[in-house]
């Protein structure tokens, strides 16, 4: 599902400097598993991930996912792109506030096209009690809680029925009972047979996943046995 | 003991303004250029004002304009020096005024006063600047009006054809410079033409020599005219000169009112650039700050009082208020004066000086500071006062419940419904941007539409008559022989005689011969009914009998608005040819055109003691198209029975002369549109690239969802089409009232009729037109940078 080939990424630093996000990382994601990205702040982590997801294109190097080089695309493919194939999930929900979470997901519908007109409403519906907040359908996302929103974003996430779904700390900004609650959902979508990408530096949540990728300093390390 | 050093927070608070400032970038750049535009609007409207209100005075008074005017047989240097050393004189001159009509090719004549001055280097009362140091004009010379040369179409050595009232032969001037007399209207308005020569060029001509007019300035308050003017004609009297008429001129500017009227539309346009920006500048202070509500949390989290993080916006706001009203002054101040000197060319000032008083400056700077802090202070107490948890998480859209819209609106799907709620999220601030776009699109269609409604009153003015050509003569002449001669030119289907004669208009007073106070031309249709071109608005229309005693008159309102004391039931005295007649007004009408009453036909022939006599004609032709070769046919044909013109006017140069009457009206209208488009175009601009550029990290969001280019661009379209529309529709409602009020202006001084109700369907057009391109652009332009930027950078966009 993700191939990664010698990526490194580099950011533009202040007076002509540059600061080394990713070097020379490799590695492969199997399809239909669950892999969570570790490590310490600044080590990396949400690089990776945004490269995963085509949120932004390495220096160097090749990735791969879903059967795409990603970085041969434009930044209009690859916004089509990962419409089809990738479900976003942020940190801080980063749900459209004006809209309802029947609208937000609808709204992602709408941009892919991927669910026929008609079978929207009843997909929404499906979404909505999948991840337990069928009954919040036309609140706004201010009058929910934290987990409700993080479970509305998922669902927004899945509404284009992607192939891989990426989420950045996805319950860094989350009680413990809510974060077991999503946790939990990302399993069930595993099951499902989609591909999970999960950013975090909280060890529980780490040994939930199939896989650990570690991270320190940008590079692909053996994960360290203190905590970050 | 280790000591810390001390920071001055007030230092700290400009350390981080300035660097919010950088931060905000193009945003910061916008709001900048907004408020300077706003501030020059404003500076260039006062500062004109002030200038022309100043200088309109001062012209005037600097020609010392005459308190009374004595007719006499002639003025010589003893009784000159008699008058002027009588208590209370300021100041006595000579002078004579001869009218003639110049020759300005084809055959076609344009009316000419030759004022004769005693001595160019010594005006002691209605001066004359002679220019470029060509006074005093030789014998055979004459200066030329400089409003007044465009109506010649002269040049400097050029000589002039001249017939002069009592004269059959044709004289000539040589042209030999240019003066400016400021007591005159610009000679283009009226269609005369002002020269000036010596006396010794009146024998020249050949006429007597003789200066026949006393022009008489008085010391002291306008109580005291009256009286000295009794004084100088019992002096004059006792000097065995005869008094052929005594005037005391109403000392006011020829086209005062239309000054008023430019001044009041000056001042609608100075006061709603006011209210723009300062609007503009609310919107857009509310749009910086309210991206600031996260770093407040922070700030609170690190120990900053609600004091401190207020100053720092402060700063904000104070340096980009500062730097955007100093340059804002500074441009504003340079195209007042500008519009200040094209206005005083219009009004025919002299000399104009066009130097800002230095208290409007100050006021307009420290408004141009004053209001954009004043406008950012709610933003920035809200600001402060959040709370540390709030501000953290804030997504700018706090306490704002998003807005609700109807089914048919969601069946049009989530992106037009995003939209929709993203347009009207914040109602303070949708309201605050729909009023203030709205506002420049109001003033567009004001000014189109009181453009359109001058223009109409003019229209009606003219478009109901059937002549074509209209002569009004120097004196009356008899009918019968003058209605032949008239038929008799060949393009001449039918021509009317009308009974008219100027007359001067004395109020009774407790003594036998009261001074004329103006002048009014009395018109007497034939059919003895009002004219068509006419309203009547008070009384009745005049229907004296020939046995009255006291005519009846119907007068305009421009004869109320020129002498005071006028009203309906008003007696007055008629004076023509040195005989008064009693007159009562018992109607007053409206129409477009110089001061002017109108009788019934006995009441005519009371005011000429004859009924077989007609001041006017007014003809009728077979071809409209050839009225200015018949109009110079006719010419000849009075010239040969020696009746003189006072005018002869073809249709077309007669609303052409009335349009030119309103030109300056018609140029601050244009300016007002003008100055309504850049502000409100620039406002519009401003306020919708703000809020597309603060929405950075949404359209991050938006693109991982897959949302494509198209998407984006449809969202801000649709958002700016949502604000665009309001603005009109509200521009459009806001155009009534302030229409119908500048039209009330306007009707009321430069005019001095109702103007129609008139609506510029294009001027909405062309608001639609261009808040739509401009919606476009200033949406389109940082959505593309939006669109082109990788996901990443637009989530971590702050």
């Amino acid at each position: 599902m993700i191939t990664f080939r010698n990526v490194s990424h580099r950011y533009p630093g202040g007076h002509g400097r540059t600061f080394d996000a990713l070097t020379d990382v490799t590695f492969d994601v199997a399809e239909g598993s669950s892999v969570a990205i570790w490590g310490r702040s600044g080590s990396g982590k949400s690089t990776l991930l945004n490269l995963i997801a085509g949120l932004d294109q390495a220096t160097a190097g090749s990735v791969r996912v879903a059967g795409q080089d990603l970085g041969a695309m434009s930044e209009r493919a690859l916004t089509r792109w990962r419409g089809r194939h990738v479900g976003v999930v942020f940190q801080f929900f980063q749900l459209l506030p004006t809209l309802t979470v029947r609208e937000n997901l609808l709204l992602a519908m709408e941009f892919v096209g991927v669910v026929p007109r008609p079978e929207r409403t009843g997909r929404i519906d499906e979404l909505l009690q999948r991840v337990g907040i069928e009954r919040q359908r036309d609140k706004f996302p201010a009058q929910l809680s934290g987990g409700e929103q993080q479970r509305a974003a998922v669902a927004r996430a899945l509404a284009n029925r992607p192939a891989l779904v990426v989420a950045d700390e996805p319950t860094g900004n989350l009680d413990v009972a809510s974060a077991r609650a999503v946790m939990n959902l990302f399993g069930t979508l595993r099951e499902r047979g989609v591909t999970i990408v999960t950013v975090t530096h909280d060890e529980e949540i780490a040994a939930r996943a199939d896989r650990i990728i570690a991270l320190d300093d940008g590079r692909c390390v053996a994960r360290p046995r203190s905590t970050p | 003991m280790c000591r810390q050093a001390e920071v001055d927070p007030v230092s700290m608070s400009l350390v981080k303004a300035l660097a919010d400032l950088r931060a905000q970038g193009l945003r910061a750049v916008l709001s900048w250029v907004a408020i300077a535009v706003g501030t020059t609007a404003v500076m260039a409207a006062f500062g004109a004002h002030a200038v022309l209100d100043r200088e309109i005075a001062r012209s005037f008074e600097d020609s010392r304009p005459p308190a009374v005017v004595v007719w006499t047989d002639a003025v010589d240097a003893d009784l000159l020096r008699r008058v002027a050393s009588l208590p209370g004189v300021a100041g006595a001159e000579a002078r004579r005024q001869v009218r003639a009509r110049a020759e300005v090719g084809d055959g076609t004549w344009r009316s000419v006063l030759i004022y004769a001055i005693r001595d160019f280097d010594d005006m002691r009362v209605s001066k004359v600047h002679a220019l470029d140091g060509s006074a005093p004009p030789s014998v055979g010379s004459a200066l030329v009006e400089q409003s007044a040369v465009s109506v010649l179409g002269t040049e400097r050595g050029a000589t002039l054809a001249l017939r002069i009232a009592t004269q059959r032969e044709k004289r000539s001037l040589v042209v030999s410079g240019w003066a400016h007399d400021p007591a005159q209207a610009p000679g283009w308005q009226d269609d005369v033409a002002y020269l000036y020569v010596t006396p010794a060029t009146l024998s020249a001509l050949g006429l007597t020599p003789q200066l026949d007019q006393l022009h008489i300035d008085v010391a002291g308050d306008d109580n005291a005219v009256a009286p000295l003017a009794r004084e100088i004609q019992r002096t004059l009297r006792a000097a065995n000169r005869p008094v052929h008429r005594v005037e005391v001129p109403v000392r006011r500017h020829p086209h005062a009112d239309h000054m008023e009227a430019m001044l009041g539309l000056i001042r609608v346009l100075a006061v709603l650039s006011l209210l723009l920006s300062a609007l503009l500048a609310a919107s857009l202070f509310g749009a910086l700050l309210a991206r600031q509500t996260r770093e407040v949390g922070i700030m609170k989290a690190i120990g900053g009082s609600p004091g401190a993080i207020a100053r720092s916006s402060l700063w904000l706001a104070l340096i980009l208020s500062g730097t955007a009203a100093f340059t804002g002054v500074g441009v504003g101040i340079l195209a007042g004066q500008r519009f200040a000197r094209f206005a005083a060319r219009e009004l025919n000032l002299y000399d104009v000086a066009l130097t800002v008083p230095g208290g409007v400056i100050a006021a307009v700077f420290g408004a141009g500071i004053a209001v954009p802090v004043a406008a950012s202070a709610w933003p920035i107490l809200r600001a402060s006062r959040i709370n540390v948890r709030e501000a953290l998480t804030d997504p700018g859209l706090r306490g704002e419940k998003p807005a609700s819209v109807g089914a048919a609106t969601r069946r049009r799907g989530a992106l037009v419904t995003l939209s929709l709620r993203h347009a009207l999220r914040s109602r303070a601030r949708f309201a605050l941007n729909v009023t203030s776009l709205a506002l420049g699109g109001a003033m567009l269609m004001t000014a189109a539409n009181v453009h359109r409604s001058l223009v109409a009153a003019v229209d009606a003015s003219v478009a109901p008559r059937t002549d074509r050509i209209e002569l009004r003569l120097l004196e009356p002449a008899p009918t019968t022989a003058l209605v032949t001669a008239a038929a008799s030119v060949k393009g001449v289907r039918r021509a009317v005689p009308w009974g008219a004669v100027r007359a001067g208009i004395a109020l009774p007073d407790d003594t036998s011969a009261p001074p004329v106070v103006g002048h009014v031309a009395v018109l007497g249709p034939p059919e003895g009914s009002l004219p068509k071109t006419t309203r009547l608005v008070e009384g009745r229309w005049p229907v004296a009998s020939s046995q009255a005693e006291t005519v009846s008159l119907a007068v305009n309102r421009q004869l109320l608005a020129t002498v005071s004391d006028l009203h309906l039931g008003a007696p007055v005295n008629l004076v023509v040819g040195g005989r008064a007649t009693p007159a009562t007004i018992v109607a007053v009408v409206e129409e477009v055109g110089i001061a002017s009453a109108y009788v019934a036909p006995a009441g005519m022939a009371h005011l000429l003691g004859r009924d077989d006599v007609s001041g006017a004609l007014r003809l009728e032709l077979h071809d409209e198209a050839s009225s200015v070769a018949v109009a110079a046919r006719l010419e000849s044909v009075l010239a040969r029975e020696n009746w003189f013109p006072h005018d002869l006017v073809t249709r077309a140069s007669l609303r052409a002369a009335m349009r030119d009457h309103f030109r300056i009206l018609l140029v601050v209208l244009l300016t007002l549109a003008g100055a309504a488009i850049a502000v409100g175009v620039l406002g519009l601009a401003t306020t919708m690239s703000i809020n597309v550029i603060a929405r950075r990290r949404e359209m991050g969001v938006l693109k991982s969802m897959g949302a494509t280019a198209g998407h984006i661009r449809r969202l801000v379209l649709l958002e700016g089409a949502v604000a665009t529309t309001a603005s009109v529709l509200f521009a459009l409602a806001l155009s009534f009232p302030l229409s119908a009020a500048v039209r009330a202006v306007v009707g009321a001084h430069g005019l001095h009729v109702t103007l129609p109700r008139e609506h510029a369907i294009e001027a909405v057009g062309a608001w639609l037109v261009l808040a739509g391109l401009c919606t476009v652009g200033a949406c389109l332009g940082p959505a593309r940078d939006a669109v082109r930027r990788p996901v990443r950078e637009l989530i971590g966009y702050a």
